[in-house]
């Protein structure tokens, strides 16, 4: 068996984030499409404009301590930036929780699906994870569905999560066991 | 004014009630943190964890449960993550020598009112696992509802659990005490 970098994928490559991606993920994180979806660390805005200033400290911050990565996601192809991710076991390595956001561009092509199976697989080769975990807002039908075809289950909401024009939403919680994931055909031929 | 129930008061932490906060968090059954800390904690590295500078801006608020009957510190109750009028989440640790005593539920429920009453929340919210049964009845008993599951996610005392999230919609809090009145205008929608 050969050296394989867990990180690459098909059509996308995960990597750190560099200064120079600033940019770039300032104009993502603004696209009004992912107000509510960014799944950012609890002092940076999910709704509301982001700075530039705050989009460096974001990248700054997005080292992990160890015990998280947050990485962009790029074009195998040109390099170009799809989007970023993350998987998070600062809490507990028994169930690290995954998000992952694609430009709304490029959505639909399966990018964030190939991000997600590497970032999966990864948590599985390297920590003791039993569950992987992630959440979205209840109106995100478009996130569950990316969750339910990738192989999680539902396991409830924490209600009333916040306020979306004017009507209360839930967050709803998503988790794939170890052997769930191994027993499907996600992880078949590795 | 402290926060005063039939059996216990809520008030701020004194200087005579760490070793009691000690005993508390270097006990594995009442450390209550689903990944387990070393129970090695000094008085020093509890004075210092717990040190707080005042501010306006407070999104957490802790209190010592004392025992009313003999004015004993028992424990501790508290809330965190803090939604200024939207949400919070509550924790609650008492000595196990008053377990069965009704003193969880009564400083709970004195927590809650708070929480309702003062800072008019939508909604409160805990954490616990499958492995703590008794702290799942306590929720219950103030109306709580299991709402998620963390599949899998706990491991103490040799077994693997689910962790378990729980809240309470303020309507629900309101329905189960008919002797308060919400002053508090449900939002558009918010009925559902």
């Amino acid at each position: 068996m050969g050296l394989s970098n867990p990180f690459q994928g098909q059509r996308i490559v995960l990597r750190a984030f560099e200064p120079d991606d600033a940019d770039a993920v300032h104009s993502l994180l603004n696209h009004p499409e992912l107000a509510g979806r960014r799944y950012l660390p609890d002092e940076f805005p999910d709704t509301t404009p982001v700075s530039t200033g705050q989009v460096r400290a974001l990248i700054e911050k997005s080292g992990g301590g160890g015990r998280a990565l947050n990485l962009a996601v790029a074009s195998e192809a040109d390099g170009a930036l799809l989007g970023y991710a993350s998987l998070d076991w600062w809490w507990e390595p028994l169930a690290p929780s995954l998000h992952v956001v694609i430009d709304p561009q490029h959505w639909r092509q399966g990018y964030g699906s190939e991000c997600a199976h590497l970032l999966i697989q990864f948590a599985f080769d390297t920590l003791p994870a039993r569950a992987v975990a992630g959440g979205c807002a209840s109106w995100n039908e478009p996130a569950r569905e990316f969750a339910r075809r990738l192989g999680f289950m539902e396991t409830g909401a924490a209600r009333r999560a916040g306020l979306r024009r004017g009507q209360p939403f839930d967050w709803v919680r998503f988790d794939m066991l170890r052997r769930e994931w191994e027993g499907s055909n996600n992880a078949a031929g590795r | 004014m402290p926060l005063e129930g039939k059996l216990t008061i809520l008030r701020e932490e004194r200087e005579e009630d760490v070793p009691v906060f000690l005993a508390l968090r270097n006990d594995l059954a009442t450390q209550a943190w689903p990944k387990t800390l070393p129970p090695d904690f000094t008085m020093g590295m509890y004075r210092q964890r717990h040190e707080r500078e005042f501010t306006m801006d407070r999104l957490d608020g802790r209190f010592a449960v004392e025992w009313k009957e003999n004015g004993a510190c028992i424990g501790h109750i508290g809330y965190t993550d803090l939604r200024p009028r939207w949400s919070a989440g509550i924790g609650i640790t008492i000595l196990q020598d008053y377990w069965g005593t009704g003193a969880g539920l009564d400083a709970q429920e004195t927590l809650l009112k708070f929480l309702f009453e003062e800072l008019g929340l939508r909604v409160v919210r805990l954490w616990t696992n499958s492995g703590n049964p008794a702290a799942i009845r306590l929720a219950e008993k103030s109306g709580f509802r299991i709402t998620g599951r963390g599949r899998e996610a706990v491991f103490r005392m040799g077994a693997i659990y689910d962790g378990v999230a729980m809240d309470i919609l303020r309507e629900e809090y309101y329905e189960r005490h008919p002797e308060l009145t919400d002053g508090l205008p449900p939002l558009t929608g918010d009925l559902t």
